[in-house]
């Protein structure tokens, strides 16, 4: 029998933005806007939101002040200073620096990421609900805008694939192979099972299913590495958090993280975090990951997946009963 | 739950309705391609002027800069092409390349347009046929 300790609310709450901060700075650096900044205005087409009020990139210094002011932030927040005042900022600074990311007319998938220290603050069972909220919001939506694909008449992901592999060079692990062998009835197939799956993780909220779409995610995800090569592992820095905090159970847990733990963590994390801002500061270089892995997904969703079923094997009811009001929470 | 279907309800919408640079387009443009009948198109474009490269970081920024007036002047660019279904395939979607170059987003020049065109059986794997300038430019 797996067992695995009950985690006191403060001490998921910590391991949630260790890994977010972690996976940050080894494997997904935060996009900076100051390779844009120095385009001209023609360049300039913001989306939907306050940023239409500008009619050009801001000054690169004011890029620079908006990024120093969020790795600030990102170091209060771990230490869980100012709790979620800190957080709110800290999720409005990364909104406005992605926000001008995308101001070149690309299309963004990071709200919910940016999101996350914000929710991460607040007290409660809230972080979980809102996370997975969020979450639900996203792949409802991601579901509708393909409500096209449904129609039998066109098959979209080949066409996805097809302008990958034509148009765009990519070399996904089974992108080549599925185009030489897979018949057109396939990837009909593989259309109705994209949408109808995003569609249906809203029903993760409802606890009969929360199993099976929770063990269903990774598994999507990887197929879509493997198959189109699109890697969504950015996402990591939702679903960790989120497992870790369905990992609160019962409230009257005692903290089980020794503080001595607790602070080699925070440090390892700053010293992380200060390395980040030092690339950016010596070298002039846009934050890089430390683990240079070309495709993160293809090896973290399988561990995704393990983690998961390891989890539902530890805690079979932990998905499918309510969890007890948590005690007060105070933020290390 | 419905919640969540209301609020993403209401994203695409707004979304596709007024949101992004892609007006109307923003949302067949996640089918990415242009297909008629069994046969799919991959547009793509070929460099014809020599112009200094962009860095690589901008090889996304050509890609998008180029795609948005790409995408209002769809009409014009591809008039055999009507209708929602065979704009699913966005031009915006179709300029990335491994040696971007930088290019005026008010009209195309330097740039040459051209499509893959592909015949997709649903009882057999895609075959490519050849290609066929579908981009009026």
């Amino acid at each position: 029998m797996i067992r695995i300790p009950s985690l006191h609310r403060d001490d998921a709450l910590l391991l949630s933005r260790c890994v977010y901060l972690g996976l940050i700075v080894l494997l997904f650096p935060l996009k900076s806007a100051y390779s844009v900044a120095s385009l001209s205005a023609e360049h300039f087409h913001p989306p939907l939101g306050p940023f239409t009020l500008l009619e050009a990139f801001p000054a690169p210094w004011v890029i620079i002040v908006i990024e120093f002011a969020t790795y600030a932030l990102l170091a209060l927040w771990l230490l869980g200073v100012g709790q979620w005042r800190v957080g709110a900022l800290l999720s409005g600074l990364l909104i406005v620096a992605s926000g001008l990311t995308y101001s070149t007319g690309k299309i963004d998938h990071d709200c919910i990421i940016l999101l996350c220290p914000f929710l991460l603050t607040l007290r409660g069972r809230w972080p979980e609900t809102s996370l997975t909220f969020c979450l639900t919001v996203y792949f409802a939506s991601s579901g509708l805008a393909k409500i096209s694909w449904l129609s039998f008449d066109s098959q979209a992901s080949l066409s996805w694939a097809l302008t990958y592999f034509y148009g765009y060079g990519k070399s996904a692990p089974l992108l080549a192979w599925s185009l030489e062998q897979l018949p057109g009835w396939s990837w009909e197939l593989f259309d109705q099972l994209t949408v109808w799956f995003e569609l249906c993780v809203p029903l993760v909220i409802l606890r009969a299913f929360r199993r099976w779409i929770l063990l269903s995610i990774p598994l999507f995800h990887l197929a879509t590495v493997l198959l189109l090569g699109i890697d969504f592992s950015r996402l990591l820095l939702i679903y960790l958090p989120l497992i870790l905090l369905f990992c609160v159970l019962p409230a009257h847990t005692s903290q089980v993280i020794p503080s001595r733990v607790r602070a080699i963590l925070i440090t390892c994390c700053l010293l992380g975090l200060a390395l980040c801002v030092a690339q950016g500061c010596l070298f002039g270089k846009s934050p890089q990951s430390l683990l240079p892995l070309e495709t993160p997904g293809l090896l973290l969703f399988p561990i995704l997946e393990g983690i998961v079923i390891v989890g539902l094997l530890a805690r079979p009811k932990v998905l499918s009963t309510k969890a007890p009001d948590p005690c007060e929470s105070s933020l290390p | 739950m419905l919640g969540s279907y209301a609020l993403a309800a209401a994203h695409c919408i707004v979304t596709f309705s007024v949101g992004e640079p892609y007006p109307s387009l923003q949302g067949p443009m996640f089918a990415g391609h242009l297909q008629q009948d069994r046969t799919i198109y991959v547009p793509f474009y070929r460099e014809t002027k020599n112009i200094p490269s962009l860095p690589a970081h901008d090889r996304l920024l050509r890609h998008e800069t180029l795609g948005v007036p790409a995408q209002k002047d769809f009409a014009k660019l591809a008039p055999r092409f009507k209708g929602a279904a065979y704009q699913e395939f966005l031009i915006g979607h179709s300029v990335r390349t491994r040696n971007p170059r930088p290019g005026s987003p008010g009209d195309f020049s330097g740039v040459e347009w051209s499509a893959y065109k592909i015949h997709a059986p649903l009882d057999g794997p895609p075959e490519l046929i050849g290609e066929e300038d579908v981009i009026h430019d």
